[in-house]
């Protein structure tokens, strides 16, 4: 349902800082602040609105990663206690790839996944983390492989019905869901193809790119993965293939419409090797029926384009009606207040956009 | 004491200061743990999770690099010169 607010963010990480949007016209326009962290990479920046905090994931290729938190819209900036590694597990953290607010019933819980892959959970609002030890201790975890941005752990959904109900995305492993709160894990990776492995359904070492769902339907999850787009109708146990007529099997992020749990949005491009707009016309595509048949959605887009959007670079907001972000990997940031029916430029000049999220104020 | 150098993103763990002394160290890893006292979270800028001096972090005791002595153990003697830098890292990825 739409909420009450005061205003609307847009929350951008960029490679060389992140920059807050905020519009209190009805998203007509658009107002920037940043780059916050000049410099710094920001591979994700999101808004708890349960605790009114900023969080950025924020990587210095110098001094490592680290969780900035702010609680005055960007105007200054904490470091929490870093997200650690033991040190009898040889590892350390690389980035952290995706921030996580919890649920409304535990309004002090953030997760974070990071690489080498791993979920951390915070019990006290991003001030310090705790490590998932079952992950650690998977024993399926000495095989597990990286994709090509990295053994990530980018996705994590806990469902509202259930704050023990975890699902999780790993490249390249797969999903995997837990049922008791990240005590124990199983792998969800039932017909999700793999085609660069002998054996094309294998347990895990799928390629999973992003997982989503609407809160409103928690048990129907979509992904879009490197091998495919795919749909499950109950949590996660089986997979069933829905590119039907995608121009492309291949992309990286996935939206659910926040008015409409049967509306997702994908971003194809050509494939793995040329990770471009099929025909060079950039286009979001939509799906009105989970996925049974999809759009383009290009009213807006300049022709030809040859953008590439990341994993966290499309989001969609609670406002009705729902409004998509899309950031690309040249620094475009579009908008559309209408489902995706027709976009806008907000910014033609960041820099390579890593994440795009979406919150009310 | 040990003086010490830092720059870059350390000043903002510091209150920007560039300089400053330190007592009881004997190493370059208790120094550390000093500072991380000091100035909270400074360590991680510094060590990653292992608590090996990140790889584009020089640290050099009387301008010579611990990675060229015993890292991170190398000893330190009273009236000793610490400078904590980033490296060099430009170029495809900067």
């Amino acid at each position: 349902m739409p909420r009450k607010q005061e205003a609307s963010l847009i929350l951008v990480g960029t490679r060389k800082g992140a920059f807050v949007f905020s519009s209190t016209d009805g998203r007509r326009t658009w107002k920037a602040s940043g780059p916050h962290f000049l410099g710094q990479e920001i591979y994700h920046v999101v808004y708890d609105r349960r605790n009114k905090l900023l969080l950025a994931s924020v990587e210095d290729r110098h001094w490592g990663p680290s969780i900035a938190r702010s609680s005055d819209l960007g105007k200054s900036w904490k470091i929490s206690n870093s997200p650690k590694y033991p040190k009898e597990s040889g590892q350390s953290v690389k980035r952290v790839w995706n921030i996580t607010p919890g649920t409304e019933d535990e309004p002090d819980v953030i997760y974070c996944g990071v690489e080498p892959a791993m979920l951390f959970r915070s019990d006290d609002k991003g001030e310090s983390w705790n490590i998932n030890k079952a992950l650690l201790n998977h024993e399926t975890r000495a095989k597990w492989q990286p994709g090509g941005g990295g053994l990530c752990l980018h996705t994590v959904l806990v469902d509202r019905r259930d704050t023990k109900n975890l699902h999780i995305g790993i490249s390249a492993v797969g999903t995997l869901n837990s049922k008791d709160g990240g005590m124990t894990w199983k792998f969800q990776n039932k017909n999700v193809l793999a085609d660069f492995q002998p054996d094309k359904y294998p347990e895990y070492g799928q390629c999973v790119h992003k997982v989503v769902r609407h809160n409103e339907r928690p048990d129907v999850l979509y992904q879009q993965n490197h091998c495919g787009v795919f749909r499950s109708d109950d949590g996660g146990d089986n997979w069933k293939d829905i590119r039907n007529n995608l121009p492309s099997r291949f992309g990286f992020p996935m939206a659910v419409d926040a008015n409409d749990p049967k509306r997702v949005y994908v971003v194809p491009l050509i494939g793995d090797f040329s990770r471009v707009s099929p025909d060079n016309k950039f286009s979001i595509w939509a799906s009105d029926n989970s996925g049974k048949e999809w759009y383009s959605l290009a009213r807006g887009f300049p022709k030809p384009a040859y953008f590439e959007v990341l994993r966290e670079g499309m989001a969609t907001d609670e406002e009705d009606p729902g409004g998509v972000y899309v950031g690309t990997k040249t620094g475009q940031l579009f908008a559309s207040r209408n489902h995706g029916n027709s976009w806008s430029f907000v910014s033609g000049v960041l820099p390579e956009i890593y994440s795009v999220t979406a919150s009310a104020i | 004491m040990i003086k010490v150098f830092i720059t870059g993103h350390l000043k903002d763990y510091t209150g920007k200061k560039r300089e400053f002394e330190v007592a009881n160290s004997k190493s370059v890893s208790s120094l550390l743990g000093v500072l991380d006292k000091m100035f909270p979270g400074i360590g991680d800028r510094i060590l990653d999770d292992q608590g090996v001096t990140r790889p584009f972090v020089n640290i050099f005791v009387n301008g010579e690099n611990i990675r060229d002595r015993a890292k991170e153990n190398t000893t330190l003697n009273e009236g000793d010169t610490v400078h904590i830098l980033p490296s060099v890292a430009g170029g495809l990825v900067a």
